[in-house]
């Protein structure tokens, strides 16, 4: 074989093996790897709890500090009307956490968003540990996802990703036969367990599942009940000193939510986190600060409007449950009232 | 810029080589200055704060060895600027690679080594430029253009870690005329792609097979095993040989895709069947310029055989210092010299039969033995580390410790085999890939070998060696190497590309 003829062949032996692979990616969805399955669940019944309410609603949409950090059933009784925690996971990409709140927002509804801070900084084209999930139980995801949705999904799939991928699949009998939580429960299923087990009028907030992470410890609001304690966490600035990028795809997704929302009739509002106090927070505490302004004036000037963030902007750690961004009942209550009397104007 | 990450392998040297193809029309000259941005821009792409470094180093050096190639310099100042030449090359190294080390020893206060910064590829461009100084005083060099001797020593594929050039091969392919021609391009492009599998597909992954018990020796972890040990060594043995291998078949894939002959830096060393020869086929060039530039000028074989065993061990301990500031790298080294005088002195004994087959293969088996041991000191942090490690390779037993066999357990069985209920001992998986490992470096021919299916063009002098014109491959080749390929471009995906172990040297 001559050289030219070499260099040909191999090109398209490359764009041949590569196709394949693109082709491939899609057969290895719904492989029951190890992932945050518990996430599938909570999402599905978020959504019928979207779809049910009744009236002009308040939606919580965001990350798990908005799954942890907002009391929705309190809020629904103090503000008279419903108020759903459409929180799910902040790793989740943007999109999918306005998502859940955009499709059943209508005419004189409000959505407060709180996002993580991080997501303000990152481009978030997509993740490792979003690939994952993608791969394990968010099939909708990939299918729903445009050419560019699916290329990040491909580029931030490891070689051992896709290996566990393929052997799961090849013996998923096994898999799901040690690890039942995996197998992947219909929409049906889910809304009638949780039907079953949710006594939603009667305020029963028992927790229903030994695991914190579940569907089964969901209230009628979509709020998690199980929020005790608080766990001894390292300290953390939140990235809150590092420059704002403002160029960032959050933005671009944001702006395209808030403008979603005026076209139902809807309105939008954003609210910040409240900040974790540490040693490292009090030391950097006038840096933080203005990463908080920074944020909440770049929205100024895209025409997303912040909750004041100036009020209590940092909290006691006793207030935080498991991760720096998770409060316990106690800060879940705290914030609840913050955010209550911030949001009265827009009601 | 790593050879294996994502940015190089589809924008620099896509760009790199459709430009150099442009620049080719305009001339060698532009050609050649080509080469020497596009080369800067790599470096930059590591790390720019060098950048100035590097620079200066070349200019230096250049009107250096201008001064020493004219005829109407006088020997008294010749040896002068050769002095001055030399000395300020090694105070460069000393100052930024020897510098802590030589404080430590003097002060006793161990050092920190995370703090050290060492410019990268300072070893090998220093080296590059003191035996053209060195041949520029004996009248041997090439007088180079500018331009040719700044892409001599910066020219992309070698300049971090190698092949150790010589001017005298280099150089005059520089003059070449002509751009990309699909006879450099192919052959290139078939030995790029296996050093690039050779690198991401297998010495990564034994690089995390040996990194928890090379850590775990480093930190005194107590109540190791034999099993431990054996299988961190061997499998850095392993892993050293295809990443530099296939560091160095990349390079000379990347060399020929410009048109370019680079040396070969490996010939399958661990099947050779003495020191002698694993040294003849472990990187050579670095072989090749220490026999020049040190034994020789030593005194070589030239006053005895005392004085040649310590020529030998002398050059060896420089050898292993080369590698980096540390008693390990000097220990590795000495051991190296200690197992070149029993090779000679056995040779010397046994005269010049030829071998049997048994004895070739216990040949073989004694110098890889002798290898591995030898890399335990290379590899480890400290000499106490390294002799817990040997020490532990005389205890019997193939089983791994608690705290080994759940890491290796985690990094060779597949979390979704265990979740799959499948049973698979850490020890019965690591010795299938060591065995393979080992398999393919005993048994199978090299990247350069299935390439140029056994010619050896690199046995002529690589600056009249021309296009390899006849070079014919076959179709499986090109498709295996388009697989492994795309195979490797997979396997970086999401991950950040392993750096690759010379390019701390």
């Amino acid at each position: 074989m001559k050289p030219f003829r070499f260099l040909m062949l191999w090109c398209a032996v490359a764009l041949a093996a590569t196709m394949a692979y693109v082709l491939a990616y899609a057969s290895l969805l719904d492989s029951p790897i190890q992932a945050e399955h518990w996430l599938r669940d909570v999402r599905t019944v978020k959504r019928a709890l979207a779809r049910q309410a009744i009236g002009p609603k308040v939606v919580l949409a965001g990350g798990s500090h908005v799954l942890f950090g907002a009391d929705a059933r309190a809020m629904s009784v103090q503000l008279g009307r419903p108020v759903l925690n459409l929180g799910l996971h902040a790793e989740l990409p943007v999109r999918e956490l306005l998502e859940i709140a955009d499709r059943n927002l209508g005419a004189g509804d409000v959505a407060l968003v709180m996002l993580e801070f991080e997501r303000y900084r990152e481009g978030h084209a997509g993740s490792q540990w979003h690939a994952r999930q993608v791969l394990a139980w968010d099939r909708e995801a990939y299918d729903s996802g445009d050419l560019r949705v699916r290329a990040g999904l491909m580029l931030s799939t490891t070689s051992d990703l896709v290996r566990d991928a393929v052997i799961a699949k090849l013996f998923d009998n096994r898999v799901l036969a040690d690890h039942p939580g995996r197998r992947a429960r219909t929409e049906t299923e889910v809304l009638d367990e949780f039907a079953r087990r949710a006594t939603w009028a009667a305020g029963d907030t028992a927790p229903r599942s030994a695991a914190i992470y579940d569907f089964r410890n969901l209230d009628g609001h979509g709020d998690i009940l199980r929020a005790v304690g608080s766990d001894a966490m390292p300290d953390h600035d939140y990235g809150l000193g590092a420059p704002l990028d403002p160029d960032s795809r959050t933005w671009r997704e944001l702006v395209a939510f808030e403008q979603s929302c005026r076209r139902k009739g809807a309105r939008c509002v954003f609210a910040l986190p409240p900040v974790r106090d540490c040693a490292l927070v009090r030391g950097k505490r006038d840096e933080i600060l203005r990463g908080l302004d920074d944020i909440a004036a770049h929205g100024a000037t895209l025409g997303l409007a912040f909750l004041p963030h100036r009020e209590a902007p940092v909290l006691d750690a006793m207030y935080y449950f498991d991760t720096r961004y998770h409060l316990n009942e106690q800060g879940r209550t705290l914030r609840t009232s913050l955010l209550m009397a911030q949001l009265r104007p827009w009601l | 810029m790593l050879f294996n990450s994502h940015v190089f392998l589809f924008l620099f040297l896509p760009c790199c080589l459709v430009a150099y193809h442009v620049a080719a029309r305009l001339g060698a000259p532009a050609k050649v200055w080509l080469l020497v941005g596009a080369s800067l821009w790599f470096y930059a792409g590591w790390d720019a704060r060098y950048l100035p470094l590097l620079l200066a180093s070349i200019a230096f050096n250049f009107g250096i060895g201008r001064g020493l190639s004219q005829a109407s310099s006088t020997d008294a100042r010749r040896r002068f600027l050769l002095a001055l030449g030399i000395g300020a090359n090694l105070a460069l190294l000393v100052w930024y690679k020897y510098a802590a080390f030589l404080l430590e020893v003097a002060t006793g206060s161990p050092r920190d080594p995370s703090a050290e910064v060492l410019p990268l590829g300072i070893s090998f461009y220093t080296f590059t430029q003191i035996a053209f100084l060195v041949d520029s005083y004996r009248g041997r060099a090439d007088e180079p253009r500018p331009g040719q001797y700044a892409a001599f020593v910066t020219f992309f594929p070698h300049l971090i870690a190698g092949p150790i050039l010589h001017h005298h091969e280099i150089i005059p392919q520089f003059r070449r005329e002509g751009g990309l021609r699909s006879d450099w391009l192919a052959p290139g492009l078939a030995l790029f792609s296996l050093g690039l599998a050779k690198k991401v597909l297998i010495a990564d992954p034994f690089g995390a097979i040996a990194r928890p018990v090379f850590q775990a020796y480093s930190i005194g972890t107590q109540g190791l095993s034999g099993g431990d040990a054996w299988t961190g060594a061997l499998a850095y043995t392993l892993q050293l040989y295809f990443d530099f291998s296939a560091y160095s078949d990349m390079a000379v894939g990347l060399g020929l895709m410009f048109g370019i002959w680079l040396p070969l830096n490996f010939d399958s060393p661990y099947q050779a069947e003495s020191i002698v020869d694993f040294w003849r086929r472990w990187h050579m060039t670095l072989s090749r310029y220490l026999r020049d530039y040190v034994y020789v000028p030593l005194g070589g074989n030239r006053h005895g055989t005392a004085r040649r065993y310590l020529n030998l061990a002398l050059t060896m301990c420089i050898g292993g210092l080369w590698h980096g500031a540390g008693w390990t790298f000097l220990c590795w080294g000495a051991l190296h010299g200690a197992f070149l005088l029993v090779n000679h002195a056995w040779r010397a004994l046994r005269g010049n039969a030829a071998a049997g087959f048994l004895e070739r293969r216990a040949g073989q088996a004694l110098t890889f033995l002798a290898v591995v041991v030898a890399w335990v000191f290379f590899r480890s942090t400290s000499l106490a580390a390294a002799m817990q490690m040997l020490r532990d390779m005389l205890r019997p037993g193939f089983e791994f410790s608690l705290g080994i066999g759940t890491a290796l357990r985690d990094v060779v069985v597949p979390v979704a085999l265990r979740d799959a209920g499948f049973v698979v001992p850490p020890e019965f998986a690591v010795a299938t890939l060591l065995a393979a490992g080992l398999l393919v470096v005993w048994c199978l021919p090299n990247a350069h070998t299935i390439v140029f299916q056994g010619a050896r063009p690199w046995s002529r002098p690589l600056e009249t060696e021309p296009a390899p014109a006849h070079w014919r491959a076959s179709a499986p080749l090109a498709i295996g190497a388009a697989l492994a390929f795309v195979l490797s471009v997979i396997a970086l995906v999401a991950a950040p590309p392993g750096e690759f172990l010379y390019f701390t040297f």
